[in-house]
């Protein structure tokens, strides 16, 4: 059989090229550390892996929701805790306004610091959260939760929209509470037996105002105003513990995302991580016959009977 | 003529006044008659309903009679007056008020020319029942027009209000005309109590009380409503394409492409060694190899300098043979 000289370049050129192919994919993997460089290594794997990414960037899409849920409903719970500390404090002024010691002056005085207290409360009810947006007004949140009309009746101007935010595959979170949940209306039976619903801010007004007209000993004004304290009080206290038992829900949810992530990621590690000890040997190898195939090449390609004749 | 079978002696009678005493006086017949502040002749059954009237000739027979009526049987008409005040000047609210009796049907009001049908003049609350029981046939038609709505787009269009006229009662208020359109009663003990109207459905997470007013509008100014968001991103769960999920139909098409892209590696690798083996076939044949050419090169040196040292021998000889004298 005769060989060519030609065949015996181009062969050696041709093994020797595959060999470098082969060195430089082990060296590529080594250097990404990943098991899997293109879809056509491994196109099993491969979609084992593709889906475990989609699902982990799903999860921390979830975490990022829930880290701005939890920022909303802290700035709610805070405002409804400062606004209970107010209406204790309102409560605590009806309660002294009402004893038989007071006059018409020092109930003028009283009177001046519920009015104060009123629209500290006011202003609670219009706070906004960290992107500026009113925190009780449903869905319409560039406007004011309560605003009075031209004869200072405080209307609730929002609506009672629920906003919710997926922060699972299966779980919505409801990020707001319409403020009429929080700030609550109250029934009001009057002298005649009629009942009517009277607005949070009115029910107080009504107080102020009572404390205000009344002379010698407390009127039924502010005996009525003081029980309706108590109802707009059970209302925030309420509103407070569903925003505290919705945080503890995010709490929760955060750590079920938590797990989910670590089983996912060890999942995706398993299948898309490389042996390194297995792939730095079998790269020595490679090298080792690289190197081999060099030497030998150059060895025969040195053979030449040309050499000797001259 | 005749009433009622019993002759009148119309014929005596010169004026309407003396016809009705005429007739008056024909006490068995039933039928009494007075001119009233018109200058009318009435006449009016004492007791039956029926007025029967015949001519001067033969009963029944169809020849004009003296009140210039044809000769048959006439309804009685009923009329029903109720002063407005009693006779102490207080006004009196008793309804005037008409039965069947126990045997009565509306057939029998078709007669007193009263309209049968149930009819809704006015507003109505919209919830309506009807029921038809009873022997008989009765015909029972009804007409709705409309097509299904988009309630939010029809929100928009057209407000509504709904308002709590007690804890258990509310009416909803076209709020751009200000018309009531439905006024109901609310069960707020059930589980989810909750208003369905026009495809719209309103849910309490905690019972209504009275005076609470909830204004139902397209949702306009609701910058921070986020529905849309969600119905972007839910998109992602659905089977989109054919019954898979976007991702999950790219995560398939680049796997297929793995694939392909596999078996094309595959078949090359193949391929290559069915051509190397056809290089090398070909290489055996018309290929050079150095050494052999090197070789057939020394041979054929060594051959032309065996000839030329013939020629030198010969030319040795030549010379020799020609030195010979």
């Amino acid at each position: 059989m005769q060989i060519s000289t030609n065949f015996l370049f181009d062969r050696a050129s041709k093994q020797m090229g595959s060999l470098q192919n082969d060195l430089a994919k082990s060296q590529a993997q080594i250097s990404a550390q990943k098991q899997v460089m293109s879809p056509s290594d491994a196109p099993d794997q491969n979609s084992v892996i593709t889906r475990l990414k989609s699902v982990l960037s799903h999860n921390e899409g979830y975490t990022k929701a829930l880290e701005s849920v939890q920022a909303r409903l802290e700035s709610e719970t805070t405002t409804l805790s400062s606004s209970n500390d107010l209406l204790v404090r309102l409560k605590e002024l009806a309660i002294q306004a009402n004893n038989a010691t007071q006059g018409k002056t020092t109930r003028a005085a009283i009177a001046t610091e519920m009015k104060g207290l009123r629209d500290q409360l006011l202003s609670l009810a219009n706070s906004t959260d960290t992107t500026g947006n009113y925190i009780f007004s449903g869905s319409k949140v560039n406007t004011p939760a309560f605003a009075s009309d031209s004869n200072g009746v405080v209307t609730y101007q929002g609506d009672q929209t629920r906003m919710s935010v997926a922060v699972g595959d299966q779980r919505n979170i409801a990020i707001n509470r319409p403020g009429t949940n929080a700030f609550v209306r109250v029934v009001r039976t009057d002298s005649a037996g009629v009942t009517t619903g009277v607005g949070f801010f009115q029910a107080i007004d009504d107080l102020i105002t009572g404390v205000k007209a009344t002379d010698g000993s407390g009127g039924p004004a502010m005996s009525r105003g003081m029980s309706e304290m108590d109802d707009l009080q059970r209302g925030v206290v309420l509103a407070q513990a569903e925003s505290g038992t919705d945080m503890k829900v995010v709490e929760q949810q955060n750590a079920v995302l938590d797990d989910t992530q670590l089983t996912l990621k060890t999942a995706l590690a398993s299948v898309e991580d490389l042996d390194m000890a297995a792939a730095i040997t079998l790269m020595q190898k490679q090298l080792l016959s690289l190197e081999a195939a060099q030497a030998s090449f150059a060895k025969v390609s040195q053979l030449s009977l040309f050499k000797y004749i001259g | 003529m005749w009433i009622n079978g019993v002759s009148v002696d119309s014929t005596s009678a010169t004026s309407l006044n003396g016809l009705a005493n005429a007739i008056n006086s024909a006490s068995t017949s039933n039928v009494s008659a007075r001119i009233d502040s018109q200058g009318q002749l009435r006449i009016s059954n004492t007791t039956g309903d029926d007025i029967t009237i015949a001519g001067t000739n033969v009963a029944g027979s169809s020849v004009q009679n003296a009140l210039g009526l044809t000769a048959g049987t006439f309804r009685g008409q009923v009329s029903l007056t109720q002063a407005l005040t009693d006779s102490s000047g207080v006004a009196i609210t008793r309804p005037i008020q008409l039965g069947f009796g126990s045997t009565g049907t509306p057939a029998d009001l078709a007669k007193l020319g009263f309209r049968t049908g149930a009819f809704i003049s006015g507003a109505a609350k919209e919830d309506l029942l009807v029921f038809v029981t009873g022997a008989g046939t009765a015909t029972v038609s009804a007409s709705y027009a409309g097509k299904p709505i988009d309630g939010k787009q029809s929100l928009r269009a057209q407000p509504m209000k709904v308002e709590f006229t007690s804890a258990t009662a509310y009416k909803i208020t076209d709020t751009n005309t200000n018309t009531i359109v439905a006024e109901r009663t609310l069960d707020p003990t059930q589980l989810n109590p909750g208003i369905r109207y026009q495809g719209i459905a309103l849910s309490f997470t905690s019972p209504p009380a009275l005076g609470d007013v909830f204004t139902l509008d397209g949702n306009k100014d609701g910058v921070g409503n986020n529905d849309n968001m969600l119905a972007l991103a839910a998109l992602e769960k659905k089977p989109l394409v054919g019954i898979k999920t976007l991702a999950n139909a790219y995560i398939d098409q680049v796997n297929e492409l793995g694939n392909i892209a596999r078996q094309a590696t595959i078949a090359k690798s193949a391929l290559t060694v069915v051509h190397d083996q056809a290089v090398k076939s070909r290489d055996e044949l018309s290929g050079v190899s150095l050494d052999k050419e090197a070789a057939d090169l020394i041979r054929y040196q060594q051959a032309y300098q065996a000839a030329a040292k013939v020629l030198q021998v010969a030319s040795q000889l030549f010379d020799s043979v020609l030195q010979v004298r």
